[in-house]
This record gives C-alpha cells, structure tokens and sequence, in this order.
C-alpha cells in the first residue's frame, strides 16, 4: 500500500500565530497559511508517535496455527461486495495518558479519522476543562467536555481508527475521542465486535502459494492426462488470532482449505473433472498421485492439452478455495465469504510423436 | 499501516510550521491572466443554489482576484448543492482574507466545527502578514458522495493555485511564485444539510492536503 496523502486537518489559531511570529514573511504560493502544506519526507519531532494518528490500530494479529513459511499470499474474497471494516472506535488513552500526550506533544494529533487538533489549547479546552464539541457524525451530536481527563476514573478515551483515510466509509466514524468506562464496549455505531476482528484478521491471513504437484514435470503431451494432486499436508487449516487490547474482544479466524480450482490456460484443453474443480478427501489431499502404467488413465484431478505448445507456455492456474470461519469473546461465531489464492505455473505441451515417457 | 501512520502525522504535524517557512519562489509572472469562467467585478454573485437565500452573506472578492470553479454541477439537487455551497465556504474564505476580519460572518454563515476554525485560522494567518489575495485562484475535480444514505455529503476537489498570489496590503507588492507541485492541493469538505431557518449547507470539516499530485495535470 502506498502512503498517498499527508493531511492537513486542523490548526489551532494559536499553532499559526505562534508560526507567523516566528517566521516573519513567507509566501507559498499564494498562501501563507495552511492551505500550502510543505511536509518533510521525512519525520518530524513526533514522526514516531504512534499514537497521534487514526489510521494506526491497536489490534494484535498472529498466526496460531497452520503453515508459516515459504511463499505465500492474501486471499482475495469470492465475494466481490466483501469489504474488510471501513473504521471503528478502539480504547486509546487512559485520562493520565491522554493527558501526557496533549503535554508532550502540545497537543498535536487526530483527535479521530479525518479531525485533527493541532494546538494544546483545542485540547485541554475540551478533555480538561469541559468545553464541548460537535461530532461530525449524521446528528452532528454533542461532545461533553471532560474535567482534567477523566484522570483518576477507570476506563479508556476511545478514537476512531481507519486503515484506509482515503476510503469515504471511513467518514462514518464521525464521534471525536471519547471516554468509556473500563470493561464496556461503548454502545455505538461502528463500535468493535469479534466480528470486526474476524473481518480485518482476513485480510491479514497468509496462505501458501499453491504449488500443485505436476506429472509429467516438465513437458506434458498432447492428448495425454497431466495429472494434477497435492499431498495431504501440503494444505492445513491455518488459525489467525486478532485481539483488541484493552477490552475483551478478540476473534480466532480459520481458514480451511476445501477446493482446487484448475484453469488450463487456453481452451484448447480439458479438464478433469470438467468443471476443473478438484474435491478434497478426506485425508486433506487433493486427486490421486501419478503412478506408473497411469499415463493414459483418465486423473481424477487433471488436465489433457489438445495442441502443443509453440515456445510459448500455456499458464496454468491453480486457485485453492479456503472456507473462513471464525469464533470469538462470548461465544460469538460466524462465517465470511470464501476466499481464494491462485498460482500461476507454466506449462509446455509437446506433440505425441515426441512423448517419451 | 504503522509506516503510514509515521509519515503522516509527522507531516501534518510538521506542516504548521513548514508551510510558512515555504520561500517565495521567484518568478515575474503576470497576475493578469484572465480565465474563462473566472469571476471579475467586485460585485461576482457567488456560485450558487442559494442564490435566492435572502441571508445569504456577501462574498464577493475584488477584480484582480479570479476565483474559477470548473465543477459540474452533479444532477442529484442536494449534491449540487453541497457542491454549491462548498463553492461559497472557499468563496467565503476569501471574502475574509480579503475584508482582513477573522470573524466575518461568510465563512461562518458556510461551516461550523472545525471547518469554521480552519477557516478563521487562515484569515488570521494573512491578517498577520497582512497579505490580500491577488491572481487566479483555480477549483476542478469535483467529485460528491453522498456519506449515510445523503444524511451527510462528502465533497472533494482539486485545487491548483499556481497563479494565486499574495499581495502586500501596505504598498501593494505582490509576491509572484513560481508553479510547482506545491501549487496542488486536494480539498475534502464533509458537508451537512441546513438546518433550521438556514438555507445553506455547512461544512463541518475540511482536509487539505498540499502537493496533490492527482490535482496535477
């Protein structure tokens, strides 16, 4: 993912005042103000904050079970409707830790996606000395002011957080930094759920390249099966843990593998079956070994090239469907869409006359 | 996600100061450059569907200030009118530049929140310098979205701002600068409907994002 855009959300009449006394004349084009943004790029003095920005998550995600190495690669869903989260509420600050941020950064950071303060003051007005605010959400409800943070009471500032601040869903979050108290989820649009956490886990889930198994090798023949199989073990279920710290929410999200899709790569072939799609057994394993004296037996998982290939390969693509499940806090549980993740392999086709086997 | 994370506040954070630190640039352009569309005369209404909103403030800019909007009008009327009155918040702004009052009533007649805060922190930043507004200042790109099922409007536009200038008040230089990637910028408005006696639609936030090079064409 490519970093596009650096925002300027808002300054504080004090930041450019205390600016403009400091600078003296300056003219970016034709705007001495904020609208001529000129960011570094590279950090600032709080580049490694990471808790000034929304678009960072606090959610932990790690693989519990299931293959870790060799290559591998994201699913993409079946369902092209499928949407990971756009953004949610997640606890941020304690009051003495929210406090501690507006001191040490004078009070620069995203007080949620798309607002941000950039002056101490807009801060200590509203989470110290109570003044309130307007959210920006559909009611553009109220936002209580705090008194001195909230410090000394049990809980959490929870903010929005967006992966994706370029994505319009990620204005639905429109609720600036607001307290919870400890042990709740707040009761609100967009607030987290294990669902959630399954949701931006899938994304995360890495799955082996599928290498299938090839004979013959290196050439196949026109006219003669390829048989295609993989080994039990060669596909395990994989598990992906995502927890929100701070509350009790996580979600265990497993990914079984449950098809191998072949597509030949020109229409010049057939597959086997003929739908291409290749069931899984029992065991984890998919078709049948080759074995010798199979040559011309019909696989059960398969291919059969019609012509030759002419110095250029035919791409055979394997696509192996992985069912998604997963349970949570609670007891909760569900299922998402279907995803897949394709390999691409080269295949070349001799004439018959050439076989030699 | 943690690598943007970095970057992006820094920048953000960096820019209040970086951006006034920006030199100008050289350069013995003409601010005379007179563009189709742009409007002349003092007395330019502004775009818009509220131009029969009797309570609609003045924000008429002078002659040599052209303000141009190349914007199709989105046929669904609430977007044409978050659209319109988008138009009139970065109209307003410039009233207020240009009228050196960081509480004129334009801009806070077209935004509330922090929309209304950025707007004021900008005037005060030309007050401060007191610098007016003098060249052409160009809007294109629109693009609405209807957030909430149209309870809120997204409106989104480039900016190029190559030919807009700052002119000193006081004996009226003006402060010629070079086009470059600075000169694009890509604006977010997140746009509410009107709400009681009032006609307009009101920014309630804006983000403004300085070399935008999807603006640069």
């Amino acid at each position: 993912m490519t970093r596009h855009t650096l925002s300027w959300r808002l300054v504080s009449t004090a930041a450019v005042a205390l600016a403009l006394v400091s600078n003296g004349t300056a003219h970016a084009n034709d705007t001495p103000g904020p609208t001529t943004p000129a960011p570094p790029t590279s950090g600032g003095k709080h580049g490694k904050d990471i808790y000034a920005s929304a678009t960072y998550s606090h959610i932990k995600v790690r693989q519990v079970s299931g293959p870790t190495g060799g290559k591998r690669g994201n699913l993409s869903s079946v369902d092209v409707n499928w949407k990971p989260p756009a953004c949610w509420y997640e606890p941020v600050f304690t009051g003495q830790e929210l406090k501690d941020f507006v001191d040490k950064n004078d009070g620069d950071g995203d007080v949620g996606i798309h607002e941000s303060w950039y002056g101490k003051e807009l801060w200590t007005n509203h989470y110290q000395d109570g003044k309130p605010e307007t959210n920006f959400d559909d009611e553009q409800s109220a936002a209580e002011g705090y008194k001195n943070y909230n410090i000394g009471k049990d809980g959490y500032f929870w903010r929005s957080v967006a992966p994706d601040d370029s994505a319009s869903e990620s204005w639905d979050c429109g609720k600036i930094m607001f307290w919870q108290d400890a042990n709740v989820v707040p009761k609100v649009a967009h607030a987290p759920t294990p669902k959630m956490l399954a949701e931006y886990a899938y994304n995360q889930v890495k799955v082996p390249d599928t290498e299938i198994e090839l004979k013959p090798t290196t050439k196949s023949t026109v006219n003669l099966p390829t048989w295609a199989w993989l080994d039990k073990g060669t596909f395990r279920e994989i598990k992906v843990r995502a927890e929100l710290p701070r509350t009790n929410l996580f979600a265990v999200t497993t990914a079984k593998p449950v098809a191998l899709h072949l597509d030949p790569g020109t229409d010049d072939a057939t597959t086997h079956p003929s739908s291409g799609d290749c069931t899984i057994n029992d065991d984890g394993s998919i078709g049948t070994p080759y074995e010798k004296g199979d040559a011309k037996k019909t696989p059960p998982c398969g291919i059969t090239y019609l012509h030759a290939t002419n110095g250029t390969p035919y791409h055979l693509k394997a696509s192996i469907t992985w069912q998604i499940s997963w349970e949570g806090t609670d007891g909760a549980k569900g299922d998402l869409p279907d995803g897949t993740f394709d390999t691409t392999q080269d295949m070349n086709v001799q004439e018959i006359q050439a076989v030699n086997r | 996600m943690a690598r943007r994370t970095l970057t992006s506040t820094a920048a953000a954070l960096t820019t209040a100061a970086a951006l006034l630190l920006t030199g100008c640039g050289g350069g013995d352009k003409s601010s005379s450059d007179d563009i189709k569309g742009a409007d002349t005369g003092s007395g330019s209404p502004s775009a818009s569907a509220s131009a029969a909103d009797a309570n609609a403030p003045d924000v008429s800019v002078p002659s040599d200030f052209h303000l141009v909007f190349d914007f199709d009008a989105p046929s669904d009327a609430k977007q044409a009118a978050a659209l319109s009155d988008a138009e009139n918040y970065i109209r307003a702004l410039k009233h207020g530049i240009v009228q050196q009052d960081p509480n004129d009533p334009a801009y806070q007649y077209y935004s509330s929140g922090q929309a209304a805060q950025y707007a004021k922190s900008q005037i005060q930043a030309w007050v401060k310098g007191s610098w007016t507004v003098t060249g052409t200042d160009k809007y294109y790109d629109a693009d609405v979205t209807a957030l909430s099922g149209g309870k809120r409007e997204l409106v989104a536009f480039c900016r190029n701002q190559g030919k807009s200038y700052s002119k000193e008040i006081k004996g009226g230089k003006i402060l010629y600068t070079d086009e470059n990637l600075d000169s694009y910028v890509k604006y977010q408005l997140l746009m509410f409907p009107p709400t009681g006696s009032s006609k307009a639609w009101k920014a309630s936030v804006v983000e403004v994002k300085g070399k935008a090079k999807e603006c640069q064409k």
